[in-house]
């Protein structure tokens, strides 16, 4: 074929279809390519899609305002609420309304529009409605390409921290169903650990049973079949969230030099050695090193967010531009600090109505 | 959907070969270009297109006599399943064609102005190159060789993303 040249606007609608690492490298294709994609107009193309951050705190759910920069309410439960994952817009939470000898023993699942405020609430699963503590139970939210059906998975305990039963709610069936083949028995979840759903994988961080190393637990929603994803050796932080930036999964942890934080990538999905730290930055708040500085959510901009030890300090990282700004709490949000449940979501916003999923 | 296609009007369009394909006027209305045309009556009984080949014109009739065949979604709140189904898996098979006939595709949807075709071909293309280097981009797509980067600035570039090059 003769050279053709394609268009400005043809090229805008290719490139607007791939993703960020994909545009990243494809940006030395040409002077054509590297002048589109560095134009704003088509990251506004790409970005019709706009995103809100929620932590959850006691029976509240919270997000951030950007125009005040503060952290403000959402909506309030019938009872201490705790996010479970996202999807399409939609946050599947879980609301535990029963309250016996220090637990709370009996939840309820709720999908929930943060947008439009619109909830849907679960069948009950099948298993006992009482059990000690949700802690014995870990969750994932994800999407089957293959029969098109969004699932939701538990697995959860009968014995202390051993997650050897597992359920699964079907969308398309709107019932729960008990796996009997899964693979758990080399793999451990950590505790409170939120799945998170790419391309037909659930992550989450776990450890092997065989060797007690801290490792990522990954989930085929497919054929539910568990993978173990070793870490590189000097990861150090168990409880770092996972998160996804430019379609690729991301954790992080303290530097050695306890200054600051490193973002690990895993390039390329599911290979174990293709992790790398992406970025490595210095990081202190009014006097606070690392040390008191959890990071609880990772969002899909390259931002991090990070309270401190007291929860009483949430601030957001970014990454591109090496630069950190501080949220405003509600005073009353101070008093309450131990309902911080230190997880953070970040979901699309949408107008999908829970009832659709 | 159309109901009266036994006694609809015939339009024929001239490739830029000299073939002739005669088609109903549903059919060629799903071009923007040729529907402004018709509307405007400028449209003689032969619409020639001078800068689309007969195999590219032969492949974007397929197309869209498919969709004009399928139930609108507009027209019809509650649309069969089966029918979005057919389109969708239509579409996937259309666009099971080489890189070349693609791209020839693509120019004369841009230019007849089919709107669906269009983002289908864009679509392809972006799934096909996704996962590739720009070298290899540079060759699927004949880049015009006068438009690279300087090697400086290609190095310069590859040295900020180098995380995304393998």
């Amino acid at each position: 074929m003769a050279d053709v040249h394609i268009s400005d606007h043809i090229l805008y609608n290719i490139l607007a279809r791939l993703p960020q690492k994909s545009l990243l490298r494809f940006q030395c294709v040409s002077k054509q390519w590297n002048h589109l994609i560095k134009d704003p107009y088509l990251m506004k193309l790409r970005s019709n899609i706009r995103r809100m951050i929620l932590f959850s705190h006691g029976r509240r759910l919270l997000t951030t305002d950007d125009t005040t920069n503060s952290v403000v309410e959402v909506s309030s439960f019938f009872g201490p609420v705790d996010i479970l994952g996202t999807f399409n817009g939609i946050v599947l939470l879980l609301v535990n309304n029963t309250f016996i000898d220090q637990y709370y023993v009996h939840h309820r699942l709720i999908l929930y529009n943060p947008v439009t405020r619109v909830s849907k609430i679960l069948p009950d699963s099948p298993s006992p409605a009482v059990l000690d503590n949700w802690s014995h139970y870990t969750f994932g939210f994800g999407y089957d390409t293959t029969t098109d059906d969004l699932k939701i998975v538990r697995f959860r305990s009968e014995y202390y921290y051993i997650h050897d039963k597992c359920d699964v709610f079907s969308f398309k069936k709107n019932s729960w169903e008990n796996i009997l083949h899964t693979n758990i028995q080399e793999i451990q979840f950590r505790l409170r650990s939120m799945g998170k759903y790419l391309n037909g994988f659930l992550y989450w961080t776990g450890y092997s049973k065989l060797d007690d190393k801290l490792a990522i637990v990954a989930l085929n929603v497919k054929d539910m079949v568990l993978t173990k994803i070793n870490l590189p050796n000097q990861f150090s932080n168990d409880y770092t969230p996972l998160g996804t930036i430019d379609g690729c999964l991301h954790m992080i942890d303290e530097r050695v030099d306890h200054m600051g934080f490193n973002v690990w990538v895993m390039k390329e999905q599911g290979v174990e050695n293709s992790w790398m730290i992406r970025w490595s930055f210095p990081l202190s708040v009014e006097g606070n090193y690392s040390t008191v500085l959890v990071p609880i959510c990772i969002l899909d901009s390259g931002k991090i967010l990070f309270m401190n030890c007291f929860r009483q300090l949430i601030i957001i990282y970014c990454t591109t531009n090496a630069s950190h700004k501080k949220l405003n709490l509600p005073e009353e949000l101070d008093v309450l600090n131990s309902c911080w449940k230190r997880d953070g979501i970040e979901c699309v916003e949408s107008l999908v109505s829970p009832s659709d999923l | 959907m159309s109901t009266s296609s036994s006694s609809s009007k015939k339009i024929v369009l001239k490739s830029a070969d000299n073939e002739t394909f005669e088609i109903d006027e549903i059919v060629a209305l799903e071009s923007q270009a040729i529907k402004n045309m018709i509307e405007d009556e400028c449209a003689d009984n032969v619409i020639p297109l001078g800068n689309i080949d007969s195999k590219t014109l032969s492949k974007i009739i397929e197309y869209c006599k498919k969709h004009a065949e399928s139930p609108k979604k507009d027209d019809n709140a509650d649309i069969d399943e089966k029918a979005v189904e057919d389109l969708k898996s239509f579409d996937a098979e259309f666009a099971k064609v080489d890189m070349p006939l693609i791209q020839d595709i693509l120019m004369a949807a841009n230019f007849l102005n089919i709107d669906n075709l269009i983002g289908l071909m864009c679509r392809t293309i972006a799934d096909r190159i996704k996962g590739k280097t720009p070298e290899e981009i540079r060759k699927i797509l004949n880049i015009n060789k006068n438009d690279l980067l300087s090697p400086e600035q290609e190095a310069k570039a590859r040295e900020e993303n180098s995380w995304a090059f393998d």
